[in-house]
């Protein structure tokens, strides 16, 4: 081979591998804008696709177009011979380029061929192919960014994600979000160290999946996960018993016992015993000490310190334990939601039962409710008759003004029990408060429920 | 390398023997230089060509220039409808040799020269005028059996009025076919006439010079077939030819509506080796898509032959060419 038949092939193979570099470009930009084309097209329908994360809508459109372009505009001889072509009309070489990429695959080449090779050797030789032949983009290749930017901004903005079953699948997670918050707060607003944990942790669960980090089997199992976490064995009662106190009686306790703690700091004024007078006005601490059978009047400053400090940690124990069952229970009706092909119907975030009437309508706490005056029981008053074994409904006007409805939850299933003995009491007790809260008990029996469930426990002649 | 030093030279010397004979012709004819130019690309490529124009425009008085400029034979055979093929052929005489016997000796005709003007072909019948066709196609003529040879080079530049279309006989196809160009004969220009009235009016001038001779003009003949030709171009040239076919060429205009049968495989061969010399004679070493182009009219507009349809609506093939140039592609998948 000569040497201008080696420059002119070299200077063709150039040509060539550019513009097929070229192709492959144009395809896959190409075919990028018309995936994120189509995944916005599917955005609005990712309802339907419930089971796919809209993140794998590019993709696997991206892989589709990519396929299909790639196979429409697979590389042929035509178009070596159409690049070439076109080195002629960008460089008015008559057809030499052409003839000449002809000669150089030839083995005999005659006087006139290898003139030719020469001129058009000498015509190419300071030819760059890369300057003469630029990229062009066309306009799914400029818009390709655009629509890139687009969808990444309407999936963070979850557009579409409010319909079909993937709103269904992301109601759960937002139900656990609002119930993190919440307790978040509530956890905050009492210094419970541990419940504040908890919630944390619900709440980054629930954003997990609300962000489909997870998917919703990953998030089935991060509930179960946790579920199981809080089922550990409830350490036993100290130094106080405190089973029979309710949240708002916790609540109050804990708030004497900042009260006492202030009282109790030595003043340069006060008199001997003087402390003593200033705790008398402070009643649940003194129940407090007398259940746990010791008296204020024997105690001096320093032990009372101590046992108010130990009180308030058993306080807000109890309020975390409580607050543990509380997320315990919700996470097991919400997962029994799940299983059931959606939210649960009956699923209500402890604390929050007045907003989860299923008609919508707020509840109407005792207070009120008109027609009782505060400590006189009403005389229309009668106990409703519970069927065993199956739910009771007793709707009636039990007193003027807005009517109410109960259901007794009373159907039992065989086996063992899921509550430790130990704190059955407790979990009575937050039943019980619970369902005095959303107004499930008539008005004219909250104090016999209330003064019952606050006895268990503490009477060992009693059955359980 | 050294070899391929004498291309340009040689596609040098056959520009100057071309601008030499154009120059030569111009001292007595004026304008037409297109058609010399194809008359003189034909005469490099062994082809011969039909002459078409009124009369009056010097046809006959180019040929006769063309030959004189060329150092070559000129014979000119005047059709009439009278006119026998022998007489265009030759014939045996009867004659008597050195000892006086009596023998049959050839006696050859006006076609033995090397060019041949055929004035007014389509005067004479279809027999005389097939006298010509193996002498245009295999360059001999057989009398009485046997085949005599006739010189390189060897040209039939036939003419043909297109309006006194009575007492004449339309060529046959057969051989319209062997022509490799038709070539259409314009009417003068103002400035034209002018010169046309000076040059023939004042004192004749003096005779032409011999500018080319016959191993010149076959030199030239052999450096025509060796110009390279691109697949693409030859496959252009191809998808040109089929395109003034009806049903063949895949595309609607007026070849599939007007044209009956499109051009033969000589089309394609006068198309390419014209398009070959055009190269030459341009000094350029291969042939370009242009050169095709340029010659497609000439080569192809004889060999197109129209419906009734096309024939009634007044459509030319001249028009069918330029459509089918302007639509084919020239490359194409």
């Amino acid at each position: 081979m000569s040497h201008d038949a080696a420059a002119l092939r070299e200077k063709f193979s150039e040509l060539i591998a550019w513009e097929r570099a070229k192709r492959i470009e144009k395809v896959l930009l190409e075919a990028l804008a018309y995936a994120f084309l189509a995944a916005l097209l599917l955005l609005p329908f990712r309802g339907l696709l419930a089971r796919v994360s809209p993140v794998y809508y590019p993709a696997a459109a991206f892989a589709l177009f990519a396929a299909g372009f790639f196979y429409i505009r697979r590389w042929r001889p035509i178009d070596s011979l159409c690049a070439v072509f076109a080195l002629d009309r960008a460089l008015r070489l008559d057809a030499r380029a052409l003839t000449a990429a002809e000669i150089v695959e030839k083995q005999d080449v005659s006087t006139a061929e290898h003139y030719l090779l020469s001129e058009a050797a000498e015509r190419l030789k300071s030819v760059q192919i890369r300057t003469l032949f630029k990229r062009e983009w066309s306009w799914p290749t400029l818009a390709a960014p655009a629509l890139v930017a687009l969808w990444l901004a309407l999936v963070w903005l979850g557009v579409g994600s409010g319909t079909g079953t993937a709103a269904k699948s992301a109601a759960p997670a937002e139900k656990l979000k609002d119930f993190a918050q919440e307790l978040e707060q509530k956890s905050q607003a009492q210094k419970l160290a541990e419940t504040l944990k908890l919630a944390r942790a619900l709440k980054a669960l629930a954003q997990e999946r609300l962000v489909e980090k997870t998917s919703e089997e990953q998030f089935r199992q991060n509930l179960a996960a946790m579920e199981k976490r809080l089922d550990a064995p409830v350490p036993p009662p100290g130094e106080f018993d405190l089973g029979g106190y309710t949240r708002e009686e916790l609540a109050a306790l804990r708030a004497e016992l900042e009260t006492a703690k202030s009282r109790l700091r030595p003043a340069p004024t006060m008199r001997e015993n003087e402390f003593l007078d200033r705790l008398q006005s402070l009643p649940r601490l003194g129940e407090a000490l007398k259940r746990s059978g010791g008296a204020m009047e024997n105690m001096g400053p320093g032990d009372l310190q101590k046992l108010i400090d130990s009180l308030e940690q058993q306080a807000a124990n109890e309020l975390d334990q409580r607050s543990r069952a509380d997320v315990q229970q919700f996470l097991s009706m919400l997962m029994q939601g799940q299983e059931g092909g959606g939210a649960p119907a009956q699923a209500r975030i402890p604390g929050r039962a007045a907003q989860d009437r299923p008609d919508g309508e707020k509840s109407v706490g005792k207070g009120e409710l008109p027609g009782d005056e505060p400590g006189m029981k009403s005389q229309a008053a009668q106990a409703p008759v519970a069927t065993p074994g199956a739910a009771t409904r007793i709707t009636g006007a039990l007193n003027p003004g807005a009517s109410s409805g109960v259901t007794w939850r009373s159907e039992a299933k065989a086996g063992e029990s899921k509550i430790p003995e130990q704190g059955a009491p407790a979990a009575y007790r937050r039943q019980m408060e619970e369902d005095l809260a959303a107004e499930k008990i008539p008005p004219a029996l909250k104090e016999t429920v209330k003064q019952y469930f606050l006895s268990l426990g503490t009477d060992e002649k009693k059955p359980r | 390398m050294e070899a391929s030093a004498e291309v340009p030279e040689r596609m040098a010397r056959a520009r100057k023997s071309y601008e030499a004979v154009k120059a030569e012709l111009a001292r007595v004819v004026v304008g037409h230089d297109e058609l010399i130019e194809r008359v003189f690309i034909a005469l490099v490529c062994g082809g011969h060509c039909l002459l078409e124009g009124v009369p009056g425009l010097g046809k006959t008085l180019m040929v006769r220039s063309l030959a004189a400029a060329l150092n070559l034979s000129f014979s000119r055979i005047q059709f009439t409808p009278d006119l026998m093929p022998a007489d265009i052929t030759g014939t045996q005489m009867l004659t008597e040799d050195a000892a006086g016997k009596k023998i049959f000796d050839f006696q050859r005709g006006p076609i033995f020269a090397h060019i041949v003007l055929a004035d007014e072909i389509n005067r004479a019948t279809p027999k005389t005028q097939s006298a010509l066709l193996e002498a245009m196609q295999e360059q001999s003529v057989t009398v009485a059996g046997k085949g005599h040879r006739l010189e390189s080079p060897f040209m039939v530049l036939a003419t043909q009025n297109p309006i006194e279309m009575e007492g004449t006989y339309p060529l046959p196809e057969a051989q319209v076919d062997r022509f490799f160009f038709k070539l259409l004969l314009e009417y003068p220009s103002r400035e034209e006439l002018t010169r046309i009235a000076d040059l023939t009016t004042s004192t004749p001038p003096a005779a032409l010079d011999r500018v080319l001779d016959a191993g010149a003009i076959l030199k030239i003949r052999d450096w025509v077939r060796e110009v390279p030709i691109a697949a693409a171009i030859k496959d252009y040239a191809a998808r040109l030819i089929l395109a003034t076919h009806p049903h063949k060429n895949g595309r609607e205009g007026s070849a599939e509506k007007y044209v009956l049968y499109g051009a033969s495989p000589r089309g394609l061969q006068s198309l390419v080796l014209a398009a070959k010399a055009r190269a030459l004679l341009a000094e350029r070493p291969n042939v370009s898509f242009d050169d095709i182009r340029a010659v497609a009219p000439q080569s192809l507009r004889h060999r197109i032959i129209l419906n009734l349809e096309g024939e009634a609506e007044g459509v030319t093939a001249e028009k069918i060419v330029a459509e089918v140039v302007a639509a084919v592609p020239e490359i194409e998948a």
